[in-house]
């Protein structure tokens, strides 16, 4: 508690040269646009608020002194709804427990497979070849595709399109890895429905604008059932995965590596 | 020098005219930040009604062309720039424990430069005719581009009425933005440290550094423009050999930056109210605060962005492509932050609530598209087509303006000591967030199907009838949501309840003095052991600082 003893302070002094010099500035410039005696007048106006504001600062700065009473500091909780801090988890960082960097990696490649099998065996419903979806994927970054049969088997095309496919699997399986423990509930529904829609309603909207040539080849509605194949392929491997504790109740030390784990 | 005190016979208008006190400057900038804005509100009305309905013919092709020029320069320079100046004029001397800001008279030297500069600029709708016969508002767009404002281009004054106007109320934003980087760097209490610093102080600080290097390449191409146009120069004149695209470089350089100077409060504001109405410490500070730093080290190398259209070479395409993906990654992680505050929190959705994530989901909207944007080949479709006018509207508007009315229902107790009414608070919600998402979100697809901006007019039967009409009810859907707010406003200012020093049971400074905080802010300067002063003040069973 503050005491109540009255005490001396204080502030500067209230002061209209500031006002004086900023009005004289802006009449200065408009005197360009209109006539130059406004400037004129501005330009006066401008030097005697800066002569004003300076006898404000010099020798010292012009202050007023106000004598007052210290003021009571709010000391009680006043909301009902607080966090109770009594509860051991009280200064928790959440998530408490995280999946270990492999099992995003496990996952991302199970999801990936998963979704190989599914495309190709929508290819084969819908091109009578299984090559379309590789020859597909390869052509994101060969040019040369645009001039071949996407519905054969062409090796190279084979070889870059697992590349693409294992790259981006193990990517976004670390993703999952990180963000299905930040669900609080249902990390499935988040790995099989709603990324991979996000994901897929997005790419659908820019290929339009981005490749119109490779948006007419893409069956959307078949890419969709890849994606969800594989968010819950990838999701439930993951989730399946080794959960551990993170290192937020460790000392820095610990945290750092500098020291072993008690 | 001690003068005698504030004399009781003095009338409140003297006292307001010749304030140094930082908080009421910081309550004149905001007033005057909310006319200006419904003046641009009015102008963006009838930017709606004319394009509701094609080959529509309630504003002319000059007039309109004044309209979203006037709307887009007042919306930057007169609304967002004042409002966010104003609350850290008002909130950083009390937030760090000072009794004002470092230099009081530069400060309202800052502000009447500002209040002048608007005038001037309003002032063009009838001055503008000057010297040179020519009528009307500036017409060149808020960003001017070169050679369009030069005078085989644009006669008469009224670009020189833009140029002048900016200039002065950019002098003030300099002058403010000095002002803060010393208060915040020198005048903090005892016990914090920079890293005990409220969030709010840090973005502040960053914002305010940005001000000091990018506005002064506005100012200074503001020179040039105004040697071009008056004294013959030739900076951006291309018949005299000049290179227009200079002023594209150079007007950007500002330009983005800019867009995170009036983001980077808006951050700030939800940074506070966000852990508040949680009730649970910010997550992850030390990295809210590296990445408000790497943003602020980005924002200055992103420029040409804005111009992936204007034919640049595949290297620059590719830097500035791959900067502004960059740009997205501490930004991503401010979102990430304010998800996992409010994780596990005990939520309380009063209306700063409502308002601070209401500004999470937009500004995540607009944040992706504007990473869109950044895909050279997206950007040459939807350059300046309503795509962009849709992107930076839930940047600036659901973004920037839902999180100004955050930290005004937030504030408003402190500043006043009187509560809004919540009941109207989250009908403005409501009302504003359905309006905006109804009037900003078809532009996506009127840009998609083709649409430039700032055409006038457009013909039928091109499939943008639906999605313009759209827009404009939205449009007057907002017009009930800011028509709440002035009444709640004014209504709560008359017979709102009692406020009290801390009715949000917040945690730092500004809340441990009275509501509203006398001239002196504190009679003894405060001094703090952690980034939640309050919050040790009442529990000293289980205080912040054992854990900093």
């Amino acid at each position: 508690m503050a005491s109540k003893k009255k005490i001396q302070v204080a502030v500067p002094a209230p002061t209209a040269w500031p006002l004086v010099a900023a009005l004289g500035m802006a009449l200065t410039f408009t005197g360009f646009l209109t006539t130059w005696p406004i400037g004129l007048v501005g330009f006066i106006l401008c030097m005697v608020g800066f002569v004003g504001w300076f006898k404000d600062c010099y020798p010292g700065d012009r202050e007023v002194e106000l004598e007052v009473l210290p003021h009571h500091i709010p000391a009680e909780v006043t909301t009902s709804r607080t966090l109770d801090t009594n509860h051991p988890l009280h200064r928790a960082k959440l998530p408490l427990k995280i999946h270990r960097a492999p099992s995003g990696i496990i996952g991302g490649i199970a999801g990936g497979i998963a979704m190989i099998v599914v495309a190709v065996l929508g290819s084969f419903i819908l091109h009578g070849s299984p090559w379309h979806p590789f020859n597909l994927t390869a052509a994101t970054l060969m040019q040369s595709m645009a001039e071949l049969d996407l519905n054969t088997f062409h090796p190279t095309a084979l070889f870059v399109a697992l590349g693409i496919q294992l790259v981006a699997s193990v990517c976004i399986g670390l993703v999952y890895g990180v963000a299905l423990p930040l669900m609080p509930k249902h990390p499935i529904l988040l790995g099989a429905l709603i990324m991979p829609f996000i994901w897929s309603f997005l790419l659908y909207a820019a290929m339009r604008t981005i490749n119109p040539e490779l948006d007419d080849t893409v069956n959307w509605w078949w890419f969709l059932v890849a994606q969800v194949i594989f968010g819950l392929v990838a999701g439930f491997v993951v989730s399946k995965g080794e959960h551990i504790h993170t290192l937020q109740f460790k000392a820095f030390a610990e945290r750092a590596g500098v020291e072993k784990n008690r | 020098m001690i003068d005698k005190p504030y004399s009781p016979r003095s009338s409140k208008l003297h006292e307001w005219v010749t304030t140094a006190d930082h908080k009421k400057l910081g309550v004149m900038y905001i007033v005057c930040g909310i006319i200006y804005l419904i003046v641009a509100g009015c102008e963006a009305l009838m930017i709606r009604w004319q394009l509701a309905v094609p080959e529509n013919d309630v504003l002319s092709a000059e007039t309109y062309n004044a309209f979203f020029t006037m709307h887009g320069t007042t919306m930057i320079f007169l609304v967002g720039m004042p409002i966010l100046l104003g609350a850290a004029n008002y909130f950083i001397p009390l937030m760090i424990g000072a009794r004002d800001m470092a230099f009081p008279r530069l400060n309202a030297f800052g502000f009447w430069l500002f209040f002048f500069g608007g005038l001037l600029l309003y002032f063009s709708f009838l001055g503008g005719q000057g010297l040179s016969g020519e009528e009307g508002a500036p017409d060149v767009g808020w960003f001017a581009y070169a050679p369009l404002t030069s005078t085989t281009f644009s006669p008469g004054s009224s670009t020189d009425y833009w140029i002048i106007s900016l200039f002065v109320a950019g002098m003030g934003s300099i002058m403010t933005a000095i002002n803060l980087v010393t208060t915040i760097l020198t005048m903090r209490c005892k016990g914090m440290t920079l890293m005990k610093m409220p969030i709010f102080a840090w973005m502040m600080l960053v914002d305010a550094i940005l001000i000091l290097i990018a506005l002064p390449t506005l100012t200074a191409i503001q020179i040039m423009l105004l040697l071009d146009r008056q004294f013959g120069a030739h900076f951006f004149d291309a018949q005299a050999g000049a290179d227009p695209l200079i002023w594209q470089h150079l007007f950007w350089f500002f330009g983005h930056p800019e867009v995170y100077i009036l983001i980077l409060p808006g951050f700030a504001f939800v940074s506070e109210v966000t852990p508040v109405f949680s009730r649970k410490v910010l997550f992850g500070y030390p990295l809210m605060v590296i990445a408000t730093i790497s943003i602020g080290f980005i924002a200055l190398g992103v420029w040409a962005h804005h111009m992936f259209a204007t034919g640049l070479s595949p290297t620059v395409l590719a830097y500035f492509s791959g900067a502004t993906f960059l740009i997205g990654v501490p930004t991503g992680m401010k979102i990430f932050n304010w998800i996992a505050t409010l994780w596990g929190g005990q939520i309380r959705f009063a209306t700063p609530m409502l308002f601070a994530v209401g500004f999470i989901a937009m500004f995540t909207i607009g944040g992706l598209t504007g990473i869109m944007l950044a895909v050279v080949p997206m950007d040459w479709q939807l350059s300046d087509t309503y795509f962009v006018v849709g992107h930076f509207h839930f940047v600036l508007f659901g973004g920037l303006l839902f999180a100004i009315f955050s930290g005004f229902f937030y504030w408003f107790p402190k500043v006043t000591g009187k509560m809004l009414n919540e009941t109207l608070g989250k009908w403005q919600f409501w009302f504003l967030f359905a309006g905006f998402l109804l009037t900003f979100g078809p532009m996506h697809f009127s840009g998609f199907e083709g649409m430039p901006r700032r055409i006038y007019t457009y013909m039928p039967n091109r499939g943008l009838e639906f999605y313009n009409m759209l827009s404009s009810i939205g449009a007057v859907v907002q017009i009930f949501g800011f028509g709440l707010f002035v009444v709640n406003v004014l209504h709560s200012l008359r017979k709102g309840k009692p406020a009290g020093d801390d009715p949000w049971d917040a945690w730092t400074l500004e809340w441990s003095t009275t509501s509203p905080p006398p001239p002196w802010n504190f009679a003894t300067i405060p001094s703090i052991a952690s980034r939640r002063p309050l919050w040790d003040t009442k529990h000293p069973d289980d205080p912040d600082w054992k854990y900093e």
